[in-house]
């Protein structure tokens, strides 16, 4: 079955791979053709600009070219201006001015020119609905970040935009989750098929931590919905916030729990017997020479929840204590 | 060679489908990178992802491990294809495109989209991702069956005997019947997507998700499990289920206003509703008779279908130039209604009820209150913000949010079979005094939270920021909670400090305090027994001074220092702090609140529970450009999470319940450190690129116990648990022409972990407990990695 299904992607990788490049073939480049009508190298408009900025001088710029806001044929594309502003000093220096004043809007991190709440005005203007709607004021907004730290609008592709690299750019503040995603038990970010932005929204919401949904465990829900229930038998904590046992991020602790039971669990059960008992190193494996009887079922395997397994919730009629 | 057991399948390569997918990778054009990791720097390569490329190769693993290839697929010794490419392409002068992305697509952890459309238009997509997570590949069972729904034992097997000790008494009995079962999850994700602008201002987008997951996981099934007669075994359940997701939004947007309305399904189906067992232990005391081995059998209920609905508008206003006010309204039903399982699988049935097998002489003559739950819970949610920079060197914002979590779900008292093997009361009626008698619980909450929060540039580029919180949540009277409201203040300060595009500082200090109502452990007590219990028994069996860490009283402190210097051009280093400590207290343990048929000295001077926590996170981070075409990385982080707690070891004698003597304390403390390395140059001509990458990460739990007079001989010490990796890696691309490249790597992963929890535990090492001899995971993997790149420019 599994070399079934790999085949059967490297065969559809291939496929698609040969209806796009097909499709390329046949189609009139529509960069050259704008350049051909108006004049301009990249952008509507953009000669003043381009008429320094160009191949020789700054390729780089140049790959806006390449990126939805290099096609003319939507109309809402802005043009250099659009971001930057008229720039007319920057474009005429003036004869006394030592160097070049910069452009009226530049997008550098604590830059002079450009506070960050005009840096990302230039943006909001089109790409304030959507997602961005709760931008202003938001924790990144008020933090004093811009849109252009985290993305790179001249590039081909922006790294924040791609599942596989996105990390890379969130951990340039977020430095401690760069190190869980490294720890024993972690989501699978690590090999990039999940993103941060499965379950943080950067742009702002109305969750804590910017989550994606309204609670932590409407967020778990959209992956887990197993947890979801309602059950019959609801644990308190599990049905208030997930993370109150487990650590979304990383832990060196099977499951992503927070602490190793069953000492996490007994943090909120000290009832007589197996739940108050102080359990320690006394008999663990390897058994010790006239060690008869061996009493560490709490410590060992999944240790509270080798018998009640049902700590999300049970539905069982008789799972009152979560072992059915 | 690691403890994971190698007698796993291995993936065969054709060698010649390989020669020929060589032969054809014309396509591929990947930058040297690391392989199957993400970046763990922002400005990593892209080049991968930026042209139409194509990338083919094969690579090859040493090392048979699940733990390594637990997410990448890797999980097996021998070779794999190596296969990703990215396509995008512009169809025509209008702004049609179609793209397509596939990656690790020779690996079973594997991603591939396409999308069409016409930008500012319409555009729809597809994609289909696929993940096994490889878990345990050496656990151990005798039951027959594994993988289904129902497991019986072997011929032959006969039984755990009863008595002490078992099973390790009984391992020559056990031993001969056990056999590997790999645990392993397939998730397939099938996404599709559209929308397109319906009107100048508007558009309208669908999205569809629907989630397969198919393997096994591990579960603890348990006998009987009340009045100190537990037994039970860890076994593998059937994972058989499917989560759609359908998303559809309808959004506005003017120059002044924009505005959101969407509507959320989700749908949880699960087609394997039960795991039954056949019962390998002979019967002991206090079980109904024949529930052992070899007639009984037990059930535990699997995760129950369920769906969701959730309609939510946002909108937006910019009342004024810098102003802006945003409102969200949601509604959110939780539905979950599947058939109950009977009280036990053994039988005879109540009367009327289902006909149950195989019979045994269990009695259960109660009747289920009701065939299905039922089950409703329903979210509304309320949130409004309000945010300006109308001032020159001032911004606020003042945010209100309710958030009320309505739990419908009827309640019934339910009659309790302990694990299959324990009789019923004969009356299920509210007056019966019997704590196998038990009414389930809805829990509602309702929360309110106010937050303001202001920052003032007291001097030229250095703000100076206040924030305020107010927190409420209200738990319902008929709730399991055993507060009726906790109420959070949290108050800080923050002095940001931007000295120049060269250096800024920012330092923080937060104070939270978490008050509430009484706090009741009868609460819960009263809520979920019969009357008939609470009145004979009016107090329950837990230490009345325990109090819940999330619902009890605290004071947290909260610093967090950032700074981040520019020595030099080609220096950039960032220095990042996080500590906070949270003490957790009363209220009243020191005396009887609302538990007045407590006798008073039964509290001690201290909660028992959580007492105390504290986390840290320390980073520094550097990058580095020595020389033209050279960039380097380097970054250090030590994090720490650890909690304090006291309990008190007791039976159910006000003796013991009273005795100080009895305390005993659990100081569990979790450190990691982590460090990273990275180089990497590409000379001006850009013919080639080379570069390699080192990370350490050493993950130390430990467990410090104290325990008081009484409780003697004192308890061994708990050895630490860690988790240390060296991982390497080594890549580079060669340019071959324009369009080609080819690309190596090498990978070195050396991983060792300790953890007490199963390390020397065999199936038989545990009184009570059939375990799965599953050993903590070690590897050394050597991976190498050799493809080709074409891109076409």
């Amino acid at each position: 079955m599994k070399q079934l299904k790999l085949t059967a992607a490297v065969l559809a990788g291939l496929a698609l791979a040969f209806v796009a490049f097909a499709a390329r073939a046949q189609a009139p480049a529509e960069k050259e053709a704008a350049a051909g009508k108006r004049g301009d190298l990249v952008l509507r408009g953009d000669a003043k600009c381009t008429r320094c900025h160009d191949e020789e001088d700054s390729p780089q710029v140049l790959q806006i070219g390449k990126t939805r806001h290099g096609v003319n044929a939507d109309q809402r594309t802005p043009t250099c201006v659009s971001c930057h502003g008229e720039s007319d000093r920057h474009i005429n220096k003036p004869a006394d001015a030592k160097e070049r004043p910069k452009p009226d809007r530049i997008f550098k991190r604590n830059n002079d020119v450009t506070p960050p709440e005009a840096q990302s005005e230039a943006c909001l203007g089109c790409h304030e609905a959507s997602a961005r709607i709760h931008w202003q004021g938001s924790a990144h907004d008020r933090g004093r970040v811009t849109c252009a730290n985290c993305h790179t609008v001249h590039a081909p592709r922006d790294q924040v935009l791609v599942k596989e690299t996105q990390a890379g750019v969130c951990f340039t503040c977020h430095k401690e989750q760069r190190a869980a995603i490294f720890r024993f038990s972690s989501h699978p970010l690590k090999s990039g098929w999940m993103a941060c932005s499965d379950c943080h929204a950067p742009h702002g919401s109305v969750a804590e931590h910017n989550l994606v949904r309204n609670t932590v465990n409407e967020t778990c829900y959209q992956c887990h919905a197993d947890k979801r229930g309602p059950f019959l038998w609801e644990h308190p904590p599990a049905r208030e916030d997930c993370t109150l046992c487990h650590n979304p991020h990383g832990s060196n602790v099977p499951q992503m729990l927070q602490a190793r039971p069953p000492y996490l669990c007994q943090q909120c059960h000290v009832a007589p017997f197996h739940p108050s008992t102080n359990y320690s190193g006394t008999n663990l494996p390897p058994i010790r020479p006239g060690v008869t009887a061996p009493g560490f079922d709490k410590m060992l395997g999944q240790q509270c929840m080798n018998c009640h397994s049902k700590v999300h919730g049970s539905n069982h009629p008789s799972g009152a204590r979560f072992t059915r | 060679m690691g403890k994971i057991d190698r007698a796993t399948r291995k993936l065969s390569v054709n060698p010649l489908a390989a020669a020929v997918a060589l032969a054809l990778a014309a396509p591929g054009a990947a930058l040297a990178e690391p392989m199957l990791q993400v970046p763990l720097y922002r400005g990593a390569d892209m080049s991968r992802y930026d042209e139409n490329n194509v990338e083919l190769g094969v690579g090859f693993s040493t090392e048979s491990s699940f733990k390594f290839g637990e997410f990448n697929g890797i999980h097996d010794q021998g070779g794999f294809l190596i296969g990703n490419l990215n396509l995008r392409n512009r169809l025509g002068d209008d702004g049609r495109y179609l793209n397509a992305f596939g990656y690790n697509l020779g690996l079973p952890s594997r991603q591939l989209g396409v999308e069409y459309g016409k930008q500012g238009g319409y555009w729809i997509s597809a994609g289909y991702d696929m993940l096994t997570r490889y878990q345990f590949s050496d656990t151990l069972f005798i039951h027959n069956g594994l993988g289904g729904s129902v497991l019986t034992l072997p011929a032959g097997f006969a039984g755990i005997t009863a008595g002490t000790s078992q099973p390790p008494a009984n391992a020559a009995a056990i031993n001969p019947f056990l056999r590997t079962y790999e645990i392993k999850q397939d998730r397939d994700v099938f996404r599709l997507g559209g929308g397109f602008n319906f009107a100048p201002g508007w558009d309208l987008s669908v999205n569809y998700r629907q989630d397969d997951r198919d393997g096994s996981k591990l579960i603890g099934a348990v006998m009987g499990n009340t009045g100190g007669n537990p037994r039970a075994a860890i076994l593998p359940y059937d994972l058989n289920d499917r989560t759609q997701q359908v998303e559809a939004v309808v959004r506005w947007r003017s120059k002044t206003a924009q505005a959101n309305f969407s509507y959320w399904y989700s749908k949880y189906d699960n087609d394997v509703g039960s795991l039954t067992w056949q019962n390998p232990y002979g019967i002991i005391a206090g079980w109904a008779g024949n529930s052992g081995f070899n007639t009984g059998y037990g059930r535990l209920g699997l995760m129950p279908s369920n769906d969701f609905h959730q309609f939510a508008a946002t909108g937006a206003w910019n009342l004024a130039p810098k102003q802006r006010l945003t409102g969200t309204f949601s509604y959110s039903m939780m539905r979950q209604d599947d058939a109950f399982l009977p009280y036990t699988i053994n039988g005879p049935a109540f009367p009327g009820g289902p006909t149950q097998t195989p019979g045994t002489t269990l009695t259960v003559p109660n009747a289920l209150p009701r065939s299905s739950l039922d089950g409703k819970i329903d979210n509304t949610l309320l949130d409004l913000a309000y945010f300006t920079r109308a001032w020159d060197k001032v911004t606020l914002r003042a945010n209100y949010h309710y958030n009320k979590h309505n739990n419908k779900t009827p309640t019934a008292l339910y009659a309790y079979v302990g694990g299959d093997t324990s009789n019923q009361p004969p009356v299920a009626n509210d007056t019966i005094n019997s704590t196998q008698l038990r009414w389930n619980v809805a829990e509602s909450t309702t929360e309110n939270r106010f937050k303001v929060d202001g920052d003032y540039e007291i001097f030229r580029r250095t703000l100076l920021r206040g924030f305020y919180e107010y927190k409420h949540i209200s738990y319902e009277e008929e709730s399991e909670a055993l507060r009726s409201h906790t109420t959070n203040n949290l108050l800080g300060a923050e002095l940001r400090r931007i000295m120049s595009e060269e250096f800024t500082g920012t330092l923080r200090y937060a104070h939270d305090q978490r008050t509430g109502s009484d706090y009741s452990l009868t609460r819960a007590y009263r809520a979920t027994y019969t009357t008939g219990t609470t009145n004979a028994v009016p107090f329950p069996d837990n230490v009345p001074t325990l109090r819940h860490f999330f619902l009890a009283d605290y004071d947290k402190d909260m610093i967090r220092a950032i700074g981040s210097i520019t020595p030099m051009e080609r220096v950039t280093i960032d220095l990042r702090a996080d500590w906070y400590k949270v003490k957790y207290k009363g209220p009243d343990c020191g005396g009887p609140n609302d538990q007045v048929l407590a006798p008073a000295n039964i509290f001690p001077a201290e909660c028992l529970g959580r007492t105390q926590g504290d986390g840290a996170s320390y980073t520094i981070d550097g990058s580095f450009v020595p020389a033209d075409g050279w960039n380097a990385f380097a970054f250090y982080t030590y994090s720490l999470f650890s909690t304090d707690q006291l309990s008190r070891n007791i039976n159910n004698t006000a003796a013991q319940q009273i005795s100080a003597a009895r305390d005993w304390s659990a100081s569990l403390k979790y450190t990691d450190n982590t460090v990273g390395l990275g180089v990497r140059y590409q000379p001006d001509n850009k013919k080639y690129d080379v570069g390699a990458q080192y990370v350490f990460s050493d993950g130390t739990g430990k467990y410090g116990l104290g325990a008081a007079s009484a409780l003697v001989p004192g308890p061994l010490p708990v050895p630490d648990t860690q988790a240390r990796l060296h991982s390497l890696q080594l890549f580079a691309k060669y340019r071959y022409s324009k369009n080609v490249a080819l690309r190596f790597n090498y990978w070195f992963e050396k991983y060792r972990t300790d953890d007490w929890a199963y390390d020397n535990a065999t199936p038989t090492s545990s009184n009570n407990v059939l375990l799965t001899g599953h050993q903590s995971p070690q590897y050394d993997a050597h991976i190498f990695g050799i493809s080709i790149a074409y891109t076409n420019w």
